[in-house]
């Protein structure tokens, strides 16, 4: 019999292009402050769970170990799990496991990126993640493969570049009102437009910052949870899928496994129409078009994302709140620990802590995060 | 298929201390305000309490090796000439400790006392350090 999950405290660092920091310090920042959310101390945890990205992003070829001391997470059980760019929301789903079987009463998860070490950018090293015998001989960027799907999911529901751009706009705009945010801005569709074309659809402003950051939740069972805290937000559902390896066999106009992750989460959650059901939506936004695509598959609708987003319905103020935190368009993207701020959003939504971006009576909420090759969802949803 | 990869790290709140006063001639550990743990080279936290650290003290140089090792062979696997010995030095009454060269006039001992032999040009570097020598 599975243990309900609740999360009991939240802190992050600021999201910036270059912290002047080392990982350890970001991850310490982060998790003193998940604790001292919550009155409880390092000692108190049980066991660590922690996420970051690949190891060639930061340079170092062992990159669980650094966090280990700065979360406390020394002569005790700590693990490093690690899904692609799906590894922030994964995190928390592998910290939900540890709780959720009963093994542990309170576990520290805790996710960070530092992606300003390589220079003079981050960006080649994305190179590796392709076939090496069928893709890398091209020279393929990251981003290439990310126009593809875009032009595709343009030409199937018939979408303009200038509605895409209006995801740009509000997260960028959300982010204002995020203390730790690095890209809050207040821009027009024709701010973006106007942005240099990177690989056609996509331009500068489609894409989220490379970042340095770090975010830490504390996750407790139920009992321990009624003795921390009056306001725990519950994980009432998680899911997580995977396609295969090879993008080529997906029909790239719909994340279909993240229709499955989620349809896994609402049937654990209890939710029957997602619709209806759910407050506030924080789907994985790396790029303009992905926030649509994804909120496309968590409603299991395809192509209703965008009609949505053209009636206002997805601002904060809307029936539908999408990336009311700003996303990682405008909160910023240090992988491991973009996916981890999502999930702390819902904590600061649902426990009514978000400050000037809260969602008013703001019950249940969803987060997800994607990654690898187009084929990593991972899906969490809440409940107050 | 072949990518040159090139990083460069900060050294962060506590190392940047830690380096400054390489640069000075001292070796500086951290100190928790709270409980009072020293640790060499500094964190940016306790890590016995975890509360952040606010202070750094700098110490008496000297310490004792902990354990040695001599290497003849250099990081590409070639013969090294001379052969190296490395020492791990731990400092009274503070957490941690510095791996360095040792001065290859001495012959190591494990719990020989040794003290850090500065460079005249010091630019901020664990380099700074030439290397530890006998006290």
């Amino acid at each position: 019999m599975r243990k309900r999950v609740a999360i009991v405290g939240a802190g992050m660092t600021y999201f910036r292009s270059m912290l002047p920091m080392t990982p350890q310090e970001m991850v310490y920042e982060a998790a003193r402050k998940s604790l001292d959310d919550c009155g409880l101390e390092f000692r108190d945890i049980d066991a660590v769970v922690s996420g970051s990205a690949p190891d060639a992003f930061d340079g170092y070829h062992h990159k669980g170990l650094v966090g280990v001391e700065p979360s406390g997470g020394f002569r005790k059980p700590y693990s490093r799990v690690y899904v692609g760019g799906g590894t922030g929301v994964g995190v928390a789903v592998a910290g939900w496991w540890h709780v959720a079987s009963g093994a542990f009463k309170k576990v520290l998860v805790v996710a960070w990126e530092k992606m300003s070490h390589p220079y003079p950018h981050s960006q080649p090293l994305f190179k590796t993640i392709f076939d090496p015998v069928t893709e890398q001989p091209l020279g393929p960027n990251l981003i290439w493969i990310f126009a593809l799907e875009m032009r595709r999911y343009m030409e199937m529901h018939k979408l303009s570049k200038e509605l895409i751009a209006r995801v740009a706009v509000k997260n960028k705009g959300n982010a204002l009102d995020h203390p730790y945010a690095q890209l809050g801005a207040k821009i027009t569709v024709e701010d973006v437009l106007r942005s240099p074309v990177l690989v056609w659809p996509v331009h500068r402003l489609d894409i989220s910052p490379s970042s340095d950051g770090a975010v830490a939740l504390v996750f407790a069972s139920e009992e321990e949870a009624k003795k921390i805290t009056d306001t725990p937000v519950w994980i009432d559902g998680v899911g997580a899928c995977l396609d295969s390896q090879f993008w080529t066999n997906r029909d790239l106009a719909y994340p279909y496994y993240v229709y499955l992750a989620a349809q896994q989460a609402y049937k654990m959650a209890g939710i029957a129409n997602p619709l209806k059901e759910i407050d506030v939506f924080e789907p994985y936004d790396p790029f303009t078009y992905k926030e649509l695509h994804h909120l496309d598959a968590l409603l299991g609708k395809p192509g209703l994302a965008p009609k949505l987003l053209e009636e206002g319905q997805l601002e904060r103020d809307g029936d539908y709140p999408t990336c009311p935190s700003g996303g990682l368009l405008g909160v910023g993207n240090p992988i491991a620990a973009a996916g981890l701020m999502k999930v702390a959003e819902l904590y600061w939504q649902l426990s009514g802590r978000a400050g000037k971006r809260q969602v008013p009576n703001a019950r249940v909420g969803v987060a997800q995060a994607w990654g690898d090759l187009m084929q990593v969802a991972q899906v969490v949803v809440c409940r107050a | 298929m072949g990518i040159e990869s090139f990083y460069e790290y900060p050294a962060g709140i506590a190392l940047s201390r830690f380096l400054e006063e390489l640069r000075l001639g001292r070796l500086v550990a951290s100190k928790c305000s709270s409980c009072g743990h020293m640790t060499i080279p500094p964190r940016a936290y306790c890590v016995k309490c975890y509360r952040p650290i606010k202070e750094y003290q700098v110490i008496g140089g000297e310490g004792r090796i902990v354990t040695y090792t001599r290497s003849f062979i250099n990081i590409e696997g070639k013969p090294a000439n001379p052969p190296v010995t490395w020492v791990f030095v731990k400092f009274d009454g503070v957490d941690g400790g510095l791996l360095h060269l040792l001065d290859p006039s001495i012959n190591p001992q494990t719990g020989m006392r040794v003290r850090p032999v500065f460079r005249e040009q010091r630019i901020g570097s664990i380099l700074d350090i030439k290397w530890f020598t006998a006290v």
